[in-house]
């Protein structure tokens, strides 16, 4: 392509993705942001630290990181060994496992949620956090796994021989050997779900106790009946998508210094 | 790779017994009330019913509007970004990161900047009327919480033109160049070679990322309830189950629920089908 059109393709992409973000950033700053003005009459910080010092926002980033966090490790834990097994090995009937395996993903949620509170009614954990975590960890698993065992497709079962030849123990080779190897991808695996966790909504309505603020029960009504201010919307949404800048901005610096592949299957 | 049956495969264990019981048997609890009315069994009756119901049939054809639009838009805008990204070029870092970025931000935080962008005293509405456009921010055309679908259309696309075009591109930075300069020595015309050298080789990236932007925002349930002001298959669903007053209500979300599963993962096998024949390939 020439250098002229290309530009100008760039130059709107960028407009295109720089505009929305500068607008929100401007809002969640903003003083006294009227319309019709293209920029507010001053920008601060204070209303912004105002708003994620309060005790229900702290509150709820604390949830959201918590129950993210259970998921994700939940999920490594569960994943790894069939993750190992999907990358590493070629059996009968694997295509049919994985599918099943990704079927939870390629279904939208709203689909599956209402018979889970039937279910999760039966085995008397209904609203409970134990019944959240399971939910969401069924949808997060397929992300999981598609990561890891891509990872797996690059990795050499030899340094485990190697090392068990040597006389090294299953534990001192698991942290010595095998997560150094490991480490970039399971970040980048890890990262990934906790960001499908992270911005699951209907789920965590549904099925988390009712007392469990998260950041998406949090923002959700405020858009849906529009009740808030704007700036406060606005810090929300920052607050909201924040760990995804930085998802981005970390796995990009793995991605280039170990060359591997995340896009799996998906 | 190792052939044969592995040792360990009694780990997969754990992950389909979740998969069992928290996603087939919920399914199958779906099912089983979608077919029944109080004690009887009534079969697909209200599977039949849905092609002569109204809401269901206007729910449906605005999904499909709304998932069709937005994907074509992604493909088209897509598939040009990253043929300008393609190749090596002062500042590609830099580009590349701006057009990654939409990827990673959450829907919902997608649709709130929406809401900023082109809600009725949004930063347009203030551009147009900065510009002398309109007098007053009524005049303003409603683009979100509204029935016409522009402003969900944008929020999707925002997310979805870099899902395709990363896919694409990824593609193109494989494919050697010198096809396409040997098709222009050869005195074809830039279009042409671009529908018959270049779009050949994209289209099974295109075929796969756009079948997944298809089938999300089909089956997104937030992203409408956020700025859209008319029914759509998954608000519909969330709508028949509350409605407590219609006993018919939930029993037909459940259907509705049944029916948006099949058609995803109908969708879903004819992606695994073209990506597993474009793996052995």
């Amino acid at each position: 392509m020439n250098w002229y059109p290309r530009m100008m393709i760039l130059i709107a992409m960028a407009a295109c993705v720089i505009i929305p973000l500068t607008v929100l950033m401007g809002w969640a700053l903003s003083v006294d942001w009227s319309y019709p003005d293209l920029a507010p009459k001053g920008m601060s910080l204070d209303g912004l630290i105002e708003y994620i010092t309060r005790s229900d926002t702290v509150r709820a980033i604390k949830n959201s990181v918590m129950l993210s966090l259970i998921v994700t490790a939940g999920s490594l834990i569960l994943a790894y060994m069939p993750s190992k097994i999907l990358g590493t090995r070629d059996f009968k009937g694997k295509t049919f496992l994985r599918i099943i395996i990704l079927l939870p993903a390629l279904t939208p949620g709203i689909c599956v949620v209402f018979g889970m509170i039937p279910v999760f009614i039966r085995l008397g954990i209904y609203r409970q956090y134990i019944s959240i975590v399971l939910a969401q960890i069924t949808f997060t698993l397929p992300y999981m796994i598609l990561t890891l065992s891509s990872v797996f497709e690059n990795y050499d079962e030899n340094y485990e021989r190697q090392s068990s030849c040597l006389g090294v123990g299953k534990t001192v080779t698991f942290v010595h050997v095998i997560i150094p190897k490991l480490k970039s991808g399971l970040a980048v695996g890890c990262m990934y779900t906790f960001m499908v966790s992270w911005s699951m909504y209907l789920l965590t309505y549904e099925l988390a106790p009712s007392n469990l603020e998260t950041m998406t029960t949090t923002i959700m009504p405020m858009l849906v009946s529009s009740t808030v201010t704007y700036p406060i919307l606005a810090a929300t949404a920052v607050v909201f998508f924040l760990p995804s800048l930085l998802f981005l901005i970390i796995s990009t610096q793995i991605i280039k210094s170990d060359n591997i592949s995340t896009r799996g299957g998906l | 790779m190792v052939k044969g049956w592995p040792k360990y495969i009694i780990a997969f264990l754990p992950v389909l017994a979740i998969i069992a019981v928290f996603y087939f048997y919920p399914l199958y609890v779906t099912l089983e009330r979608s077919m029944l009315r109080g004690e009887e069994f009534i079969g697909l009756e209200r599977y039949v019913n849905f092609l002569s119901d109204a809401t269901f049939l206007h729910a449906f054809t605005t999904s499909l509007r709304i998932s069709l639009i937005s994907t074509v838009v992604s493909i088209i805008l897509g598939v040009l970004i990253a043929l300008a990204l393609r190749g090596t070029f002062a500042g590609k870092r830099v580009s590349l990161f701006l057009f990654q970025m939409n990827i990673s931000i959450p829907h919902i935080a997608m649709a709130t900047m929406v809401v900023f962008l082109l809600g009725s005293v949004g930063i347009v509405s203030s551009i147009a009327y900065q510009m002398g456009w309109i007098s007053n921010w009524t005049d303003f055309p409603k683009m979100i919480h509204d029935v016409s679908p522009f402003g969900i259309v944008v929020a999707y696309s925002l997310k979805f033109i870099p899902f395709i075009g990363m896919a694409v591109l990824a593609v193109l930075q494989a494919f050697p160049v010198e096809y396409e300069q040997q098709s222009r020595s050869l005195g074809v015309g830039r279009l042409r070679t671009f529908f018959h050298v270049t779009l050949p080789a994209i289209v099974p990236a295109i075929a796969t990322s756009s079948m997944i932007v298809f089938a999300f925002s089909f089956g997104c349930y937030e992203v409408p309830s956020i700025l859209l002001h008319d029914v759509t298959v998954p608000t519909l669903i969330y709508n028949s189950f509350y409605d407590f007053y219609d006993p018919e209500g939930r029993p037909t979300g459940y259907a509705a629920a049944i029916m948006l599963t099949v058609l995803m993962t109908s969708i879903a096998a004819v992606y695994l089908y073209l990506t597993s024949r474009g793996r052995r390939a």
